[in-house]
């Protein structure tokens, strides 16, 4: 299948931080690829760099075999869809949020536009009905699902998502990572997830991130059963420690 | 007839303040050390300003008249910069970008009052043009701050928002044209209010002083007309000017992204 994504030796400095450094991996085509890591460890900065809402500082990034920055912009975003830990609702009905995303494109006629708008609902567990909901009203884990099926509706190749079930409860999560498993069958997925559940439940490969550096990466198999890296096992016990705590 | 004002008139004023100062400690308002401090520090700027004044007055050359209202300008700059909150990390931008739009409207609206409407000869008059010049900076100044401050603030609490519509492919302007629109009308708002009031609840300062010394009313109703026009004018040139200058600083524009670590750290 390829490579779609690779970094080469990429960094991401700000002035007071070395936020990412150094990064070097392959993301596949057709992969579900998870970024795992301690927080402020620079997950959330790598996915920001793959359509460019933090730039780079040093080194490179190639999607299908071109520098990102070969790219116009708006291209590239939609081509690379973007989901945030937050779905950034706009006022008005579930429509209105979907159409947004159609507005910075190319026109299109009404029959294609609906015909996305229910796609996309299909593809996140929504139905037409659900169209003239406001969508400000709904539950949170409503609005994440509208935040996939907003980015959903410029048919990205691929999906980024930057903690999509951090701020859900469990019930809410699982429909996300279901939608993200049905996604998986026709996109591309980058995924930031400090749930390891969630990961283990839905990923290809596994990057582990820590303090801007790239620690391991590897099946999710050989990820969670044979980590290579001390780094690893220790992020991976501690994570055991909160769970059993936690239950 | 004009009436005049002597030095002991003025002090027999300034006793006024002393019933500021009274009330203050009396009711143990805390505020008498700042009115004494005020009343001096305004008594010492209008004196100075007056003998400026008189000096440029009596010199009458246009540049010393354009460098007195460029320092103007670099003082309403530096004071719109002071007067942020949230983004008090940004000052020197803020100035910068004030600096620039004050002075732009400002030298626009001069021009078309001084020379269009009233018709200065000679065409620097510092007796038309420095008043005039010192009432439009003034409002500018104030809607350069308050355009700033709170796009700032809008920015800040619907980052998320921004985002997403970057991310959806909307260009920087798209993205932020909706608090754009808040930040500018905000910024416009006061001035708008004085219009509805003027003549009702204020009379302005500059119609009171000119009846005051013995102006007909009516011409200086006339006047006053004239200062509020320019002044929502040039409050609306300085308040987009500013917002949009303002608005670019945060966007990488071959990129398309938000940088707010300058406001709320990475």
């Amino acid at each position: 299948m390829g490579d779609i994504f690779v970094f080469d030796h990429a960094c991401f400095h700000t002035e007071e931080k070395k936020v990412l450094d150094d990064l070097t991996l392959t993301i596949p085509k057709g992969a579900c690829f998870c970024f795992v890591g301690p927080s402020g460890a620079g997950k959330s900065s790598v996915v920001r760099l793959l359509n460019r809402l933090n730039i780079k500082t040093a080194g490179n990034i190639i999607f299908e075999g071109r520098p990102i920055e070969s790219y116009d912009v708006q291209v590239l975003r939609h081509r690379i869809g973007f989901v945030f830990q937050h779905a950034a609702i706009f006022e008005g009905t579930v429509e209105t949020n979907l159409r947004l995303a159609l507005k910075y494109s190319e026109p299109m006629d009404e029959a294609e536009i609906h015909s996305r708008m229910l796609e996309s609902l299909k593809f996140v567990g929504l139905s037409e009905e659900d169209l003239s909901r406001n969508a400000l009203k709904m539950s949170g884990g409503e609005q994440q699902r509208v935040g996939i099926a907003r980015t959903l509706m410029q048919k990205p190749d691929v999906l980024c998502l930057d903690e999509p079930t951090a701020s859900l409860d469990i019930e809410n999560a699982n429909t996300i990572v279901n939608t993200i498993k049905s996604l998986h069958k026709s996109h591309t997925i980058v995924m930031v997830n400090h749930h390891l559940n969630e990961v283990k439940e839905v990923a290809t490969h596994v990057a582990m991130i820590d303090q801007g550096q790239l620690v391991e990466v590897a099946s999710c198999d050989d990820f969670f059963n044979h980590p290579k890296r001390q780094r690893t096992q220790e992020f991976l016990d501690a994570y055991q420690r909160y769970r059993g705590a936690k239950e | 007839m004009t009436l005049n004002l002597s030095l002991s008139q003025l002090v027999l004023a300034a006793s006024m303040v002393l019933v500021a100062m009274a009330i203050s400690t009396w009711q143990h308002l805390g505020l008498t050390k700042s009115l004494a401090i005020g009343a001096v520090r305004g008594t010492v700027q209008l004196i100075f300003m007056g003998y400026v004044l008189v000096t440029v007055f009596r010199i009458n050359e246009p540049l010393l008249i354009g460098l007195l209202m460029v320092l103007m300008v670099i003082l309403a700059a530096h004071t719109a910069a002071g007067r942020q909150k949230e983004n008090k990390g940004d000052k020197k931008r803020v100035a910068y970008f004030a600096f620039i739009s004050i002075l732009i409207s400002t030298t626009l609206t001069l021009f078309f009052v001084s020379q269009v409407v009233i018709d200065v000869d000679p065409w620097y008059s510092p007796q038309y043009l420095i008043p005039l010049a010192g009432m439009v900076i003034a409002n500018s100044m104030n809607a350069a701050a308050l355009g700033a401050e709170r796009f700032a603030s809008e920015l800040c609490a619907r980052r998320h928002h921004v985002e997403a519509l970057l991310a959806l492919g909307a260009s920087p302007k798209e993205a932020c044209e909706a608090l754009m629109r808040k930040a500018v009308g905000a910024a416009m708002m006061p001035t708008i209010s004085a219009l509805m009031v003027v003549g009702l609840v204020s009379l302005p300062g500059m119609m009171s002083g000119q009846i005051l010394s013995g102006v007909s009313p009516l011409l200086a109703v006339r006047y006053q007309l004239v200062v509020q026009f320019m002044i929502v004018s040039a409050a609306a040139m300085t308040s987009v000017m500013m917002v949009i200058f303002y608005a670019r600083s945060f966007f990488d524009h071959e990129a398309q992204s938000l940088d707010l670590t300058r406001l709320i750290g990475h």
